[in-house]
């Protein structure tokens, strides 16, 4: 069953002479369970893409549907619900709250949501992640690599249908980054979630089931990982 | 882009709204500082301008000169203008109890005192005389140039041997002008005669020839100096100096240190350098990464500092011009556009004093602001700078359980995030909220000064109602018979009715029972007078003392001139209790002493002398001032009895002095007709009409309060435009984590109840220290200013504390409105990116 589906997406930057089209009519489906690898040079349209999927940004053109669901037609409000419910993000730069502790950036999505938060998946997300211990401390006390895997589990808490994730591994070292990428792909096959994930690192993208290049806003090409 | 500094400014080109933001910040601070010395200077000198009018223009007087010493003085490089005054004599008139002193005035002194002609010319040939037109009306001399009449005149001197002696004559004077009342002439029943020096020369045995100096020196100097220089180089006692305390205490040149003005000037000052520090720490905080980057490509922190200084400079030079300029024109505004006459500034006096202060604060408190954000930026470590998001400097978080589950409660998790962001950097909120608090506290001290100086309190202190009728010395009383014909005319809403009598009661002590203080004062001072020689009764000290008896409804409102002691009206009609007043020194005594007093009796028609008799008082309250007086002192105290205790000791009957209080929109003319024929039933009485007085401290009164609000806009605006530009940029820098939290699903209501609720909490804490501390300094200042301004009150400020509460919460909320919507506007991608 197809999770996510774009149809003819499109974004186009500035106006008139300076205009830049970042991403060109691009159709793409992501099936549940998969985990697919998104890789490009830099300027190639990854980012974009990723964005528009998640409802981040406003397309030009065309449609995005998650879950069926062709989220552009939601209203800010409901786009913003929307997103804390039904997508999780995970980005380069980990992006935590600095005056939350790890616990409480993880259920924040859900305090937000004004959701009553289920304890027990929190502590095992945190298991999972191997980041129990560090669960009162605040993100200026973390690692990198601890950084992100709240980060992740941020993303999950909410035990969302896709998580997308730009470069979760970008600013780490590679030790680090296989053992980050190593807790996101054993999180997400635990919890049957779908992965988008956009990448530089061949050696990640092969771990994919899928690897999605763009050059210049387009696909070129779209390949099932054999393993 | 020629040198790096060049950054500096396209930085400032670039942020266009915070460089305006820091411009009007420092403008309006600037501005405060301007206006409030433009205000001071303005003020200092209209009353200077009062006293000059009222007393004269001379800084001192050198009294017993001889020629050669008067030349000397003339010809000193550091005096500008000596004027020269002999006395003659005093004049006397049997029917009446006016003073009249006849001087001896060379045109120097007549200008510099700023005496001026109605009529005719000044003295110039022997026996020529000028007299004030309401003495010729009191004496019934017929105002006509030319006019002769023969004066007896009196002079009181100290012989070879050290004894006093009177010296007595009389010459015929003729009239050749009419001056200008002197004020407060008429109310004293004290007058001035001019003659020309060289009557007085004819006139006076050589040996009681005086010349007294008045003399005014150079602007370029020392008045103090100048004046013990002189002393000392013409050798004169101190005896024979007297200074213009008056003008000199205006002047500032007096030892006195005026420590409320200091405190409230200091204030004013660290809120404003406050203001601008936090501008600038705010406006580097912003920029840290921008200096990491700098860092990191090889800027040394020196070149940083010089970078943030050079900015500092740029912006003190556009703004401190403009914010002088708006200063001025502020204060010209309010101070001509109010009019504001005698004891308030008249006229707009900028002195060059103001501006070279205002600039020097304004720089000053730029580059104080600048030094500490400068060292930190060029402390930065490149990497910190660059890799961090907004968290470049550690931010702490403070645990405060307590707080979070009750906020967690009420505002829910945005709130509690709320809080938390306002602790996320201590130091940046803590500028935030010291500025704040400056402003709730000035708010709070100046609305103190607006409310305690209560107004209708001065005016009661100086005026007694809308009339006054007086007789000053004598025997000569008002009968109870006026008092029943004044309060029978039409429209009379109140008469107060005083006793008085200013001779013939005589306080007695011993050594023993009073202080050294007082005994020196009384030994110095007053037994070098001749009739106290020989005055002394059963070994007892007499001392001449001022004898009041009030009505029930005077003594009920003289509550606040009650220093010990109460005002017991009942036990103070029946039994000998007094009140006493200190006038010179005080003499040590407490509530409970008994004192004596000697008495002389007189027959209350003929005036007759008829015996002395020794009374005892109980001392029941002790007064700081004389709350009603009759113009004049005696040199020992003063007491205040009720009116038929006074009755029963002094046998009087009479009245000498009527306090008149009419009904509202009561044609005066009328009553004015009337209660004059009263007062002229005794010769020197004085009908006194306080109608232009009245209007005057009004119109003072709305002025002053005027001005203060004013003032008071100005520090609410310099505070609004602080808090925006400080939560502004506390937020603007989080613009990433807004984008992020817009990321993970928070709703834009959401959002905005989180940032809302920051402002408010930043209003809230500012609030409560601001509270606080406001309370605390005004009460720090009405202690200070207790001693000079007896009128003040203080109580605590509640409507200040409520104003300043609502008021920091409205603009901590609104200040969050334009951040706000730029937020939610944007883009998240572009948020997440934190392009700025």
């Amino acid at each position: 069953m197809d999770i996510l589906k774009s149809e003819n997406l499109s974004k186009t930057y500035g106006s008139g002479e300076i205009s830049v089209d970042a991403l060109k009519n691009v159709d793409f489906t992501v099936k549940e369970g998969e985990f697919v690898a998104v890789v490009g040079s830099s300027g190639s349209g990854k980012s974009t893409l990723l964005h528009l999927l998640g409802g981040l940004d406003r397309p030009t053109n065309g449609k995005v549907l998650i879950n069926d669901r062709d989220i552009y037609t939601l209203k800010e409000r409901d786009l913003s619900i929307f997103r804390r419910r039904e997508i999780g993000f995970i980005f380069q730069f980990y992006n935590l709250v600095p005056v939350l502790t790890a616990k409480e950036n993880i259920t924040l999505p859900l305090l937000l949501d004004g959701r009553i938060i289920d304890n027990d998946y929190i502590d095992e997300l945190l298991s999972t992640l191997k980041i129990k211990d560090r669960k009162e401390h605040l993100p200026s006390a973390l690692s990198g690599g601890q950084q992100q895997r709240v980060a992740i589990a941020r993303a999950l808490a909410t035990k969302p249908s896709i998580i997308f994730a730009d470069e979760p591994t970008g600013n780490l070292d590679s030790k680090i980054s296989s053992e980050v990428l190593d807790l996101l792909r054993i999180s997400i096959k635990k919890y049957h979630q779908t992965l988008v994930m956009i990448t530089h690192d061949e050696e990640v993208a092969k771990t994919a089931d899928r690897i999605v290049t763009l050059e210049d806003g387009k696909i070129i090409s779209n390949e099932v990982v054999v393993k | 882009m020629r040198k790096y500094n060049g950054l500096t400014f396209k930085y400032l080109k670039k942020q266009k709204q915070r460089t305006a933001l820091t411009l009007l910040g420092i403008i309006l601070s600037v501005a405060l500082i301007t206006s409030i010395g433009i205000f001071g200077e303005s003020i200092k000198h209209g009353m200077v301008q009062q006293v000059l009018d009222l007393k004269g223009k001379y800084h001192g007087t050198f009294d017993n000169l001889d020629d050669k010493e008067i030349s000397i003085l003339k010809k000193h490089t550091k005096v500008k203008n000596v004027g020269i005054q002999t006395p003659l004599g005093g004049y006397r008139r049997e029917d009446s109890s006016l003073t009249i002193s006849i001087e001896g005035w060379d045109k120097n002194l007549i200008d510099m005192i700023g005496r001026s002609l109605l009529k005719g010319r000044w003295p110039r040939d022997n026996n020529e005389i000028v007299l004030e037109r309401w003495l010729l009306e009191q004496l019934e001399i017929e105002p006509r140039i030319g006019n002769k009449f023969t004066w007896k005149y009196d002079m009181t001197y100290i012989d070879e041997e050290g004894k006093w002696n009177n010296y007595e004559s009389e010459a015929e004077f003729t009239l050749v002008g009419i001056m200008k009342d002197s004020p407060g002439g008429k109310a004293t029943g004290s007058s001035l005669s001019l003659v020309s020096i060289n009557t007085v020369k004819n006139l006076l045995p050589k040996a009681l020839l005086n010349k007294n100096a008045f003399f005014w020196v150079n602007d370029t100097y020392s008045i103090k100096d100048t004046l013990d220089e002189l002393q000392s180089s013409l050798k004169i006692d101190d005896d024979n100096v007297r200074v213009n305390y008056e003008l000199l205490n205006i002047l500032g040149e007096n030892d006195k240190v005026n420590f409320p003005i200091i405190f409230l000037i200091a204030i004013v000052l660290i809120a404003t350098i406050g203001a601008i520090y936090n501008i600038f720490h705010i406006s580097v905080m912003e920029r840290i990464k921008e200096f990491g980057t700098l860092r990191s490509i090889g800027t040394t922190p020196k070149q940083i500092k010089k970078m943030l200084f050079t900015e500092g400079f740029f912006l003190s030079v556009i703004s401190i011009p403009v914010g002088i300029l708006v200063g001025f024109i502020f204060s010209k505004l309010l101070i001509s556009n109010l009019s504001i006459v005698n004891n308030v500034a008249n006229e707009v006096v900028v002195s060059f004093k103001v501006i070279i202060t205002s600039s020097i604060v304004g720089l000053l408190a730029v580059f104080i602001s600048i030094y500490n954000p400068a060292r930190l930026a060029s402390k930065v470590s490149p990497i910190e700078a660059m890799g961090n998001d907004s968290a470049v400097l550690k931010e702490g978080t403070t645990k405060k359980r307590k707080w979070h589950s009750l906020l967690n409660s009420l505002f829910g998790v945005t709130g509690k995030m709320a809080y938390q962001n306002l602790w996320r950097n201590k130091k940046r909120s803590v500028v935030t909220i010291f500025s704040m608090t400056l402003g709730c506290i000035l708010f709070i001290v100046f609305s103190f000064i607006n409310s305690s100086a209560d107004f209708d309190n001065i005016l009661d202190d100086h005026l007694h109602g809308d009339y006054s009728i007086m007789v000053n010395r004598g025997m000569e009383k008002y009968s109870v018979k006026d008092l029943e014909s004044i309060n029978n005319i039409e429209g009379i809403k109140e008469v107060k009715a005083i006793k008085f009598r200013g001779f013939g009661f005589n306080l007695m002590f011993n050594e023993e029972n009073v202080n050294s203080d007082f005994l020196k004062y009384f030994k110095e001072e007053i037994l070098k007078f001749p009739h106290y020689n020989q005055k002394k009764k059963n070994g007892q000290y007499l001392l001449e003392s001022d004898v009041f008896g009030y009505d029930d409804k005077t003594l009920s409102k003289i509550d606040k001139y009650l220093e010990k002691g109460n005002i017991d009206i009942k036990r103070m009609k029946e039994k000998p209790l007094a009140l006493f007043i200190n006038s010179r020194v005080d003499p040590g005594y407490r509530v409970g002493d008994k004192i004596k007093f000697n008495v002389s009796l007189f027959d209350s028609d003929d005036g007759k002398y008829i015996r002395d008799k020794e009374i005892e008082l109980e001392i029941g309250g002790i007064l700081n001032f004389y709350p009603i007086n009759m113009g004049i002192y005696s040199m020992g105290p003063g007491i205040v009895l009720h009116e038929d205790m006074f009755k029963d000791i002094l046998e009087i009957d009479g009245y000498s002095r009527f306090d008149i209080s009419i009904e509202p929109k009561i044609i005066r003319e009328k009553i004015e007709n009337k209660l004059e024929g009263i007062t002229n039933k005794i010769p020197g009485g004085t009908f006194v009409d306080y109608e232009k007085e009245k209007k005057l401290l009004q119109k003072q009164k709305r002025q002053i309060k005027i001005m203060v609000i004013s003032l008071i806009i100005v520090i609410g605006l310099i505070g609004f435009f602080n808090i925006v530009n400080t939560i502004t940029t506390n937020l603007i820098i989080r613009t990433r984590e807004f984008g992020m939290l817009r990321a993970i699903g928070i709703t834009n209501k959401q959002l905005k109840k989180m940032v809302r609720l920051e402002g408010m909490f930043y209003g809230i804490v500012s609030a409560f220290w601001g509270s606080i501390l406001g309370t605390i300094l005004s009460f720090i200042l009405y202690l200070l200013f207790k001693q000079e301004a007896t009128y003040m009150k203080w109580n605590t400020p509640w409507i200040s504390i409520l104003g300043v509460c609502v008021g920091t919460i409205i603009v901590g909320v609104l200040a969050t409105f334009i951040p706000l919507k730029r937020i939610s506007s944007m883009n998240i991608v572009e948020s997440i990116r934190n392009v700025e």
